[in-house]
């Protein structure tokens, strides 16, 4: 090993044009690519995210073709398409609000030049990218043997409420990261209290068709506008007594707001 | 240059390292940061390569900065040493090959190399000494002198290259062509190879290039841990006796 091996490099300051973004590209490149590489290291651990939903709604598709055949959906002619719609757009939002397992005790295991922000940015990049695959394929098998529904006709609504549904997915997942370093099984609540609201974020059925007062209710819960907007990508007649895309945008603003304030205050007391 | 603007840092939230710091920390030099290992010198080298963030105020680096040398925090033990050099040199924006390359010469691990980083348990040390080494950073933050002593010890040996290991070597070509700023007790390896003291005490931070009134501060600091671990190793004789 010699000194002049070692002359030939340059500085890792980099000072030139549009240094600064262009160092950033490279750390979330890096991080994408290791990211990349612990997939392939375990990959079952990688969609086990993906696999909760596309296993209920296959336990559902069995139980209402055989069990009970009388069954009808609340709209359209696949009830399993109604659910499989509902559950793919609320569990995209459970997953992007894991962030306590992206982000909580990351501090002492990273280097400096990544931040907290950087792995919370990462997790919901590749939590789209598998939720994306989890649509082609899932949607694409039950275009093929159940419904040529399966494909929406219109994909701006689509478009629309998984932005909403980002939104929403980050600001509960700072809030949970927060309030877990103060109370520790908060995060376990959180997730049995994200499974409960399936519950009441007509899923199952359409929030129109219910009595006033539990409708009224339902209308508070953001992510019901957002599986509505979902869903008004796949029907033609989807009823929009309920939907309000003011409500959800404002919540979807006040979500990334309160996120990016709670990731700002507590950044220098991680751990 | 390193810049501390109005830095305060606690050791858990308790014991003051900085309050209120103003200070410029040269990059070019060899910098022996003095005083008693601790949490509080711990906490202040984490601060300087940004391991930590302070409480208050704010650290500018004007030059690239190691990450603190001796430890490998961000390394993923499920994955290979070998996809794990690569991402430290991808996110620092090193050459990838060549960083691979080096490290994988200079540690010799052989084919622990390719796998789990759990596995080369032993060899974690040198891991990241030549982890940190082989990518070429304005200034270097060592948290432990283990090293730097081991190298001066090399240079003042009879034939000036003692057991010929390659990571002190790339570490004595860093300490040529690099800043160094090393974390040590040891005032005569200071004296011998740093031409700058940097003193932690109080809360308070004191640069000097008139090293001897700082070295007599070491040194006292010093008597008094040696003398409290002296206390402490006779009262557990006597509990035991």
């Amino acid at each position: 090993m010699s000194g002049g091996l070692l002359q030939r490099w340059p500085s890792l300051r980099d000072t030139g044009f549009l240094a600064r973004p262009r160092r950033y590209g490279q750390i979330m490149f890096a991080l994408l690519q290791r990211e990349q590489e612990r997939r392939r290291a375990s990959p079952l651990e990688s969609i086990a995210d993906v696999l909760e939903p596309l296993a209920l709604v296959c336990v559902m598709a069995f139980m209402w073709s055989y069990l009970n055949k009388r069954t009808t959906s609340p709209l359209g002619d696949s009830s399993v398409l109604f659910i499989a719609t509902g559950f793919y757009a609320k569990f995209y939002w459970i997953s992007l609000a894991k962030l306590t397992k992206a982000t909580i005790g990351t501090s002492k295991r990273r280097f400096p030049v990544e931040r907290r922000f950087d792995y919370v940015l990462i997790h919901l990049l590749l939590t789209t990218g598998d939720y994306l695959v989890l649509a082609l394929v899932g949607f694409g098998f039950l275009y093929w043997f159940y419904t040529p529904t399966a494909i929406p006709f219109n994909y701006v609504p689509i478009v629309e409420s998984m932005l909403a549904i980002v939104a929403l997915g980050f600001g509960w997942g700072m809030i949970t990261v927060v309030m877990t370093k103060f109370f520790w099984p908060w995060s376990y609540f959180a997730g049995l209290f994200n499974r409960a609201l399936i519950f009441f974020s007509g899923i199952f059925f359409m929030v129109e068709f219910l009595p006033p007062g539990p409708r009224e209710v339902m209308s508070y819960n953001p992510m019901t506008h957002a599986i509505a907007l979902f869903r008004t990508g796949f029907y033609t007649n989807y009823p929009t007594g309920v939907l309000d895309s003011t409500y959800l945008a404002y919540c979807a603003i006040v979500s990334v707001f309160i996120g990016i304030v709670l990731e700002r205050i507590t950044v220098r007391f991680e751990d | 240059m390193i810049t501390l603007e109005k830095v305060t840092k606690r050791v858990q939230r308790a014991k003051p390292i900085l309050l209120s710091v103003d200070f410029q920390i040269p990059t070019d030099r060899r910098i022996a940061v003095l005083g008693p290992a601790g949490p509080e010198k711990r906490g202040f080298m984490n601060l300087l390569a940004g391991t930590d963030m302070p409480e208050s105020g704010r650290v500018v680096r004007h030059k690239s900065v190691s990450f603190p040398v001796g430890d490998l925090p961000g390394f993923i033990r499920e994955l290979s040493v070998r996809i794990n050099v690569a991402h430290v040199a991808r996110l620092y924006g090193a050459d990838v090959r060549w960083t691979v390359n080096t490290v994988e010469k200079v540690t010799k691990i052989g084919a622990r190399f390719d796998r789990p980083y759990e596995q080369a348990a032993a060899s974690r040390r040198e891991l990241a000494y030549a982890v940190a080494f082989s990518l070429p950073f304005d200034v270097y933050v060592l948290a432990d002198d283990k090293l730097a002593r081991e190298w001066s010890r090399q240079q003042s040996s009879k034939d000036g290259k003692g057991k010929g290991n390659d990571i002190v070597a790339l570490f004595g070509a860093r300490m040529e062509s690099a800043g160094m700023i090393i974390a040590t007790d040891d005032v005569e390896f200071a004296r011998k190879h740093c031409d700058l003291g940097l003193f932690l005490h109080g809360g308070e931070l004191a640069l000097t290039e008139d090293m001897s009134n700082t070295f007599d501060g070491a040194k006292q600091e010093r008597r008094k841990v040696r003398a409290i671990a002296r206390r402490r190793a006779r009262l557990i004789r006597e509990k035991r006796g």
